[in-house]
């Protein structure tokens, strides 16, 4: 079956956003904060050749409020951060920070090793160490003669 | 104000770079302005904010001319990793409050707890209510 793509070209300015996409995805500047919109915890994703690290900024919360579950090719991120009420008589002039619970799941593309994962939280920020599987570790081949 | 009902979705908002309309910028690199939440006990007016990754020592509070500003420092990640996939972005975070004569400025606290700074601000005497003492004539 073919797939068709279409555009319906109602909109100059819905057009010149996705030229502008394309040409950004080609010079690699794409704008990726719009991934993030509406998604919580933020996350950024390294690679440093053997693992892959995610960094989650996740001020506040208690790790006892805080479900890391991984599979070979997924993370999953679960948890609340809960409003601080030890205090019952107050009054709000400002509340911009959010409260609720969170459940998001990370494809990763390249399968790692479950056994392996090291997280670690500190000042907020939540780092995972995702050692990627032996077998899905590049590897030097040696042509012979 | 009523705040939002327990167990609610979380939706956070983007995390916004401060631009230079808001003024010069007097150090290098990126700056955000942190959530907070601001209210008012009995005792004190308390302003929480979300740093995450400034550690205890990169952390600034001033005050200066009834002027609280509050100032954090990120550090980059290592440099061998590569960024493969980005959401938010690093940089430090900067606000700045002004504060009313009402409050007592010498005795402010400031505690910087996994990423959330809270700053104690007592009220002054004046404003706390008081019993007063009848002298006998």
């Amino acid at each position: 079956m073919t797939v068709l793509r279409t555009h319906r070209f109602n909109d100059i300015w819905q057009e010149m956003n996705r030229w502008q996409q394309h040409m950004g995805d080609l010079f690699g500047e794409r704008d990726y904060s719009k991934n993030a919109c509406g998604v919580f915890p933020p996350i950024n994703t390294y690679d440093n050749g053997e693992s892959y690290i995610v960094l989650a900024e996740i001020p506040g919360i208690s790790l006892d409020d805080l479900d890391i579950t991984a599979t070979a090719t997924q993370l999953t991120l679960k948890g609340e951060r809960s409003p601080n009420n030890d205090i019952a008589d107050r009054s709000y002039h400002r509340a911009e920070r959010d409260h609720g619970s969170f459940n998001r799941t990370i494809d990763l593309g390249q399968p790692i090793d479950p056994d392996k994962i090291d997280a670690r939280f500190e000042n907020g920020v939540l780092e995972i160490v995702l050692p990627r599987a032996a077998h899905a570790l590049p590897r030097q081949i040696t042509v012979k003669n | 104000m009523t705040r939002r009902k327990e167990k609610t979705e979380l939706v956070p908002k983007e995390k916004q770079p401060i631009s230079s309309q808001a003024g010069e910028p007097t150090r290098p690199g990126v700056f955000y302005s942190p959530a907070v939440d601001i209210f008012q006990t009995e005792e004190d007016l308390v302003i929480v904010a979300d740093m995450p990754g400034v550690a205890p020592g990169d952390l600034n509070v001033d005050l200066e001319d009834s002027v609280l500003t509050v100032t954090g420092k990120v550090d980059e990640p290592d440099s061998d990793w590569k960024l493969r996939y980005r959401e938010y972005g690093i940089g430090g975070y900067t606000r700045r409050f002004t504060l009313s004569d009402k409050i007592d400025q010498s005795g402010i606290e400031a505690k910087l707890v996994n990423g959330v700074l809270t700053v104690r601000l007592p009220k002054a005497d004046a404003l706390k209510p008081r019993k007063v003492l009848v002298k006998a004539a």
